[in-house]
């Protein structure tokens, strides 16, 4: 009887011991947000399009509506990454003396979770880029150089982003 | 089943694991370095004769985005290592646990198995 007892709790003794031993660090990857991502960048490509046929001086009416649209999508998966908890082990990692130079310019809870502020990296590029043409400053010299800007943030943030799938 | 199986296992998946993530920091790195000393020459040469010659709003909003860039890149590495460490620890713990469930589980026949908990 009490063999048979000391079996059964083997499994029990298992589960607890082991039971915290899978981790996890950095936040979850959340499909929605590549998705939402991937979806902005589709609609920023079609805005870049328009304007590499521009003329200089084209009017900012005719690109408002596209502007808006792109800006308010990437806002959307902007909203989601915030929302998005790094979990307890990463937040303890962001302060300890390993990460604390790393982690000096932002919160323990921000610190792992990096999507956010690459977003907010293209959408500083697409309003600027916005806000020139509105200014009626545009020429094909702002085109391309906020288009490499955001090109290579886009990159990165789908990079890191994907790389959270695990 | 051997511990020295259990041990080839976890060094097997580990390597290939391992391979992979640093392939993925590394290209990430390169890549990353490249855009952030590239935009740098491109925004200098912009303002000394380009878009950015008299705009000091924007360029300061560029500049502003460039210093974001190398904070970002840092705690990406970070980021990318911590997802390594992670990945390799769960494999670590997963492969043990598999080799405990295997040999509970012919040797107890009908006892309930524990199920290895989700990260």
């Amino acid at each position: 009887m009490y063999l048979r007892a000391f079996y059964r709790g083997i499994p029990g003794l298992f589960f607890w011991l082991f039971s915290a031993c899978s981790i996890q660090i950095a936040p979850s990857y959340d499909q929605a947000i590549y998705d939402k991502i991937l979806a902005s960048h589709e609609q920023a490509l079609v805005l870049f399009s328009g304007l590499s046929g521009c003329p200089s001086g084209c009017a900012f009416s005719d690109h408002s509506a596209r502007y808006d649209a792109v800006i308010a999508s990437y806002s959307v998966a902007l909203t989601r990454a915030q929302a998005r908890p790094t979990p307890a082990l990463g937040v303890r990692l962001a302060e300890s003396e390993a990460l604390e130079k790393v982690c000096k310019t932002s919160t323990p809870e921000q610190c792992l979770n990096t999507v956010p502020e690459h977003l907010e990296l293209v959408i500083g590029s697409l309003s600027d880029l916005r806000d020139t043409h509105r200014q009626g400053a545009l020429s094909q010299d702002h085109v391309a150089f906020y288009r490499d800007e955001y090109a290579r943030d886009a990159r990165a943030t789908l990079t890191i982003e994907g790389a959270l799938k695990r | 089943m051997k511990s020295s199986e259990v041990t080839a296992n976890i060094l097997g998946k580990l390597r290939t694991q391992l391979q992979e993530d640093f392939e993925t920091i590394e290209t990430f790195a390169r890549e990353r370095l490249e855009d952030i000393s590239e935009l740098a020459m491109v925004l200098a040469r912009e303002r000394l004769d380009g878009i950015f010659k008299t705009n000091n709003q924007m360029f300061q909003r560029a500049v502003a985005r460039l210093e974001k860039r190398v904070d970002l890149f840092v705690r990406d590495l970070a980021l990318l290592s911590a997802l390594t460490v992670e990945k390799a620890w769960n494999t670590v713990v997963s492969e043990v646990w598999g080799a405990i469930n295997a040999v509970i589980g012919a040797a107890a026949g009908t006892l309930p198995l524990p199920s290895l908990p989700k990260p």
